[in-house]
């Protein structure tokens, strides 16, 4: 029976919930350093240190992930959305520029280019900003699915597959390989759910997709019949379910969005130590000496 | 004449239906049932993704691909639900008549560079200008490129949409998909048990 009612997935939710917000300076190679575990915990964009903008680029990447409901304006309330409400990708980038507009942002004034990349009102930057925090957010709705122990029994292992074409795709054989991984069945990148290469092969050292900006790739499960006939598992051998501890993360968090900001800046203080510097709710990374 | 007694006592046919019997069994049962459903949605979407492009041939959205990301389930006291949580699918599958709320026209795409793009939200949206619709010509907003007009989008009251139900696998895909992932489930864990239980040696004297 298919049917049509406000529906939601609770776990690519959960992911956009336990995200503090993470006014920063730092570039990408900057923000790569930081742990992955507490990268998932952050929102942030490669230098957007300011608190407002980065509010509103969040609500509106929650609003894509969970499009059935909205923040009422007036009450604050999570109610269902109604006709006119849905944030499309377009709305999306003429919100995301007003807000910049708002804020007095101008690239050149910023030393940027217009247009480029790291012009924060730029197609460009704006498609990799919603695809990529997006896609987060599903892929790891995705992968915490999979985590139950009767999933896991069933499809213990998955395949990375090309989803969407790409005028210049990344080698994927070869970066799996160099990543450790093998190539089964005349060419295809399978590997048990709990396999150390699904982190190696990720540009952010996570163990669900993306795996890089705009890969185009994704995952497919393998059941386990098929896993046994390509020598990855036998019968009974159980993978282990992989807990990333959100649900910690979202009874610790606190009513108070600035509040979880200031705990994600202790926690990432305590992490990093002398590489980073915080000064008035700003991360700045301090570069190592050559 | 020679005879045998065959003693047949309690081999662990209980513990192993009662191991059956379980919240934790029913329950993986149904997470199987729905985890095979939601692949399947998935890889219909997937399958739309690869063989339906714009017809404008304008940058890719990947709509199909991302509503395949958005797709979930959960389990219940019948089974499970499959969901797939991306704008505009449900539009799509039931189709429908789409008006404008906070504007006074629909703006269609009529150029590749427009698809996806409200005006507002093209290159150099100030050069849109209106040309009124008159005499069974419809609305447009154009621009002018080397003294002639460019249609970029053409201005409609409404948009009639047909239900398109091949957005989803039928119904009963989807049935057979849960049906053999769950006998495929159901087979090895009895599979496990009779083993254990030959393994545990048949009932001592």
């Amino acid at each position: 029976m298919i049917f049509r009612s406000p529906v939601t997935f609770q776990e690519a939710i959960d992911a956009r919930r336990v995200k503090a917000i993470m006014p920063t300076t730092g570039g990408t190679s900057d923000l790569a350093r930081i742990a992955p575990e507490l990268r998932e915990r952050a929102f942030f964009s490669a230098r957007t240190a300011n608190y407002d903008h980065l509010s509103r680029l969040n609500e509106i990447i929650n609003r894509m992930v969970d499009p059935d409901y909205v923040t009422d304006p007036s009450t604050g309330e999570r109610r269902p959305r109604r006709a006119g409400e849905g944030m499309d990708p377009s709305l999306a980038r003429m919100q995301i520029r007003a807000s910049l507009a708002e804020i007095g942002y101008d690239p050149e004034a910023a030393g940027v280019r217009p247009g480029s990349l790291k012009d924060l009102g730029s197609n460009a930057r704006i498609r990799v900003i919603l695809d990529t925090n997006i896609r987060q957010a599903r892929g790891y709705g995705q992968f915490a699915q999979g985590q139950s122990e009767a999933v896991l029994d069933e499809w213990p292992a998955q395949e990375l597959i090309r989803v969407e074409d790409r005028e210049t795709p990344r080698d994927w054989p070869s970066i799996w390989r160099t990543a450790g991984g093998k190539l089964v069945d005349s060419g295809r990148m399978v590997a048990l759910k709990n396999d150390p290469v699904w982190r190696a092969i990720s540009r952010f050292d996570l163990p669900y997709p993306p795996f890089d900006y705009m890969s185009g790739m994704g995952v497919e499960d393998v059941d386990r019949d098929e896993a046994v006939r390509l020598g990855l598992i036998d019968r009974d051998t159980q993978v282990p379910p992989q807990d990333r501890g959100f649900n910690a993360t979202l009874q610790a968090a606190l009513p108070d969005p600035q509040a979880n900001t200031e705990a994600l800046l202790a926690s990432l203080q305590e992490s990093m130590g002398p590489a980073v510097d915080i000064a008035k709710g700003i991360v700045r990374f301090i570069r190592e000496a050559a | 004449m020679l005879n045998v007694r065959i003693t047949v006592t309690d081999f662990g046919a209980t513990s192993l239906l009662n191991s059956l019997r379980s919240q934790k069994f029913d329950d993986g049962v149904r997470q199987v049932a729905g985890k095979a459903a939601a692949n399947t949605v998935q890889k219909h979407l997937r399958g739309l993704d690869r063989t339906r492009a714009n017809n404008l041939g304008g940058k890719r959205s990947h709509f199909y691909s991302l509503a395949a990301l958005a797709t979930s389930f959960t389990i219940d006291e019948k089974g499970a639900i499959v969901t797939v949580a991306h704008l505009g699918l449900a539009q799509r599958y039931y189709g429908g008549t789409i008006r404008p709320i906070n504007a006074k026209a629909l703006a269609i795409p009529a150029r590749a560079e427009a698809y996806g793009r409200r005006p507002r939200d093209a290159d150099n949206p100030q050069d849109l200008f209106l040309r009124p619709g008159k005499s069974g010509r419809t609305a447009a907003l154009v621009r002018r490129v080397n003294k002639k007009l460019e249609v970029w989008y053409w201005l409609v009251k409404s948009v009639t949409q047909t239900a398109d139900p091949t957005v989803l696998p039928d119904e009963r895909t989807l049935a057979d998909s849960a049906t053999a992932a769950t006998d495929k489930y159901i087979q090895r864990h009895l599979d496990r048990a009779r083993q254990r239980i030959f393994e545990q040696g048949f009932a001592k004297p």
